[in-house]
């Protein structure tokens, strides 16, 4: 079976299903810019310092590097966090005079039980020091790696695999297939393995920025090779 | 031929791919210009066509501290903003979308058994949120570091999870309170209020600084400006049976309060279910009436023309009034739109920002 043999309906129907995957990996592409940049709209290419935040520190410092950056008032009081959290976090006077001063006037806000604001979120109470252990930890809690990992691996390989399916049913040589093919599984287990190294080295910053990219790179160029292959490359007469 | 037609298809559903980037990448622009005239603006709430020459900042303020049980006023409305100035004014105009004139703050009705009973209703704060005014108001930077960066948010302290505001209970008395951090840094309000101040065509000119303790200032951070004289009193009598004065003129529709043209000892030949203001005005003197404004509500759209002095001189002027003395520079400011509430406020996100052109 070769794609440009189908029929017309045939291929309309994979074109449909790989336009959505293409805008489906634009859409993930352009919140990981949004999460990972100082900007809160419009593409934005992610900045390495936000994504070691994110993995290599820990929860409450990371989400105020950069989920969170735009309610923190002055970029100095990232640095009082993150030094209460270095020191062990403690429930001292630095804790109570410092950071929780910083916590009630920027967080508790939305943070907080019993809060109506719009864009609150009760479920995740800073309310005091017991609230705030709770996100201390560096990197991704064991617990919230294991379920976003989980939800990640199982995910994306059921689109990879019938991206990758029906990129092998192109009339593109075979070693181009196989350097796509590998490339994209290749990447998603780096990038996904570099989540959890990154609690012990910041350098897999790079390494998650880098073969998230390639991943997604992998996964555009297959979807668009394909839809070429499905309405263009009609000429050749099925070889082999 | 059917060739062409699936590459049509193909190319079609590529640009539509590529307009929906096209639309992430749009940058917001949330600047006001200022446009320089040489005529003067007539304040009377309504547009004259001198406004044509700016250009309108539109605004979506959908955003609510708090739910209030007994609230059913707007979640969600578009402030158009414009602004002009001259050698030594400057002007806005203000227009947006609110279904409901709201005039009736606290007013005393006479009841079927003769009885004078003034009409309230409090959410689970403590504060009204049927028998108040439409309001309006501004925040601009005076000196308050991140105010650029997050706008009303750097003053805004609701009340935690047991109840407390910097460790003082507020359970019952209020949704939060406004307060910058450190001494010195301060915020200009200006509150326009419907009811109290539109008909003395004034706004009420205010400001935060970093107070946190209702021991030192009852409104903790917010103050009214500094003034020699005006204001408003609440309209009772002696005993608190009923209203003190009356409106010389009473035409029970549009005059909530008392103005001195107006004043009058109240005497009672009103029948069952006619309603007294419950609350008298002044204009203020000094740096609290330092800012003029006059509102309109017509058709379920408020316009509100406001007039300041670029730079505004008196006690404490400097600390107290924003001043747009280096017309080169931008001036962070954000908005908010009060639909009958005495402290639910529909709000935005982040700063906006005034630059003259
Ligand atoms: C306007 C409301 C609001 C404010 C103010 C706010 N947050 Fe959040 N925060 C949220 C919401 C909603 C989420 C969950 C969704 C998300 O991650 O955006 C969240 C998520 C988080 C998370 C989890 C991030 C993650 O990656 O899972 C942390 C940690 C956090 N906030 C800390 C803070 C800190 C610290 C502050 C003060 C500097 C703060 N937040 C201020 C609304 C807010």
């Amino acid at each position: 079976m070769r794609l440009n043999g189908l029929s017309f309906h045939s291929k309309l129907g994979l074109s449909g299903f790989l336009m959505t995957i293409m805008l489906g990996l634009l859409s993930a592409a352009t919140l990981i810019g949004l999460l990972y940049s100082s900007s809160n709209s419009g593409f934005n290419i992610p900045e390495i310092d936000k994504v070691k935040a994110k993995y290599s520190e820990s929860l409450l410092v990371g989400a105020m590097k950069s989920s969170m950056y735009q309610h923190v008032t002055v970029d100095e009081d990232i640095g009082v966090v993150e030094k209460w959290v270095k020191d062990g976090a403690p429930d001292n006077d630095y804790f109570n005079d410092e950071v929780m001063y910083i916590i009630e006037a920027d967080c508790q806000k939305c943070h907080s039980r019993t809060s109506t604001m719009t864009g609150a979120i009760p479920s995740m109470p800073l309310n005091n020091y017991d609230d705030l252990l709770t996100y201390t930890e560096k990197g991704y809690s064991w617990v919230h790696m294991a379920k976003s990992a989980h939800i990640h691996l199982l995910g994306i390989a059921v689109v990879m695999v019938l991206v990758t399916g029906i990129f092998s049913l192109s009339s593109f040589p075979s070693m181009p297939k196989t350097v796509l093919i590998c490339t994209a599984w290749s990447m998603l287990w780096l990038d996904i393995s570099a989540w959890w190294m990154a609690k012990f080295s910041s350098v897999f910053a790079y390494v998650i920025a880098g073969s998230g990219a390639l991943e997604i790179t992998a996964l555009v160029l297959m979807c668009l090779l394909s839809l070429y292959d499905l309405w263009w490359k009609k000429d050749k007469k099925l070889p082999e | 031929m059917f060739e062409t037609t699936h590459k049509k298809l193909f190319i079609a559903s590529v640009i539509l791919l590529g307009s929906s980037l096209n639309g992430n990448l749009q940058a917001a622009e949330n600047t006001l210009s200022s446009i320089k005239i040489d005529s003067t603006v007539i304040l009377d709430g309504v547009a004259e066509p001198l406004w044509q020459k700016a250009s309108a900042l539109q605004v979506k303020v959908d955003k609510l501290p708090y739910q209030a049980n007994n609230y059913s006023g707007i979640k969600e409305t578009q402030v158009s903003l414009k602004s002009l100035y001259d050698n030594e004014h400057i002007y806005f105009l203000v227009q947006y979308s609110d279904p409901t004139k709201s005039l009736q703050r606290f007013p005393w009705q006479k009841q079927s058994d003769g009885q004078w009973k003034q009409l309230k209703d409090k959410d689970q704060t403590g504060h009204s949120n049927n028998y108040y005014e439409d309001k309006f108001a501004f925040f601009w930077d005076i000196k308050a570091p991140g105010f650029a960066k997050k706008g009303c948010a750097v003053a805004c302290h609701l009340v935690n999870d047991d109840g407390k505001i910097n460790g003082i209970d507020q359970k019952g008395k209020t949704a939060g309170r406004k307060y910058t951090r450190r001494a010195g840094e301060t915020l200009d309000m200006w509150h326009w209020k419907s009811v109290r101040m539109n008909p003395l065509g004034i706004i009420d000119d205010q400001f935060v600084d970093h107070v946190k303790d209702p021991a030192v200032n009852k409104n903790w951070g917010r103050h009214g400006d500094s003034k020699t004289g005006g204001g408003y009193v609440n309209n009772t009598n002696k005993d608190k049976s009923g209203p003190a004065f009356m409106n010389r003129t009473q035409d029970g529709l549009n005059d909530f309060t008392i103005v001195p043209s107006q004043k009058t000892p109240f005497v009672d030949t009103f029948k069952s279910g006619d309603l007294i203001p419950g609350i008298m005005s002044e204009v203020f003197t000094g740096s609290r009436g330092d800012i003029w404004a006059k509102g309109n509500w017509e058709n379920g759209v408020w316009t509100i023309e406001i007039k300041r002095k670029l730079v505004t001189t008196g006690d404490k002027a400097n600390s107290q009034d924003v001043q747009f003395t280096d017309l080169s520079k931008i001036y962070p400011f954000a908005i908010s739109v009060f639909d009958n509430s005495q402290i639910n406020h529909v709000y935005h996100d982040g700063s906006l920002a005034l630059s003259f052109k």
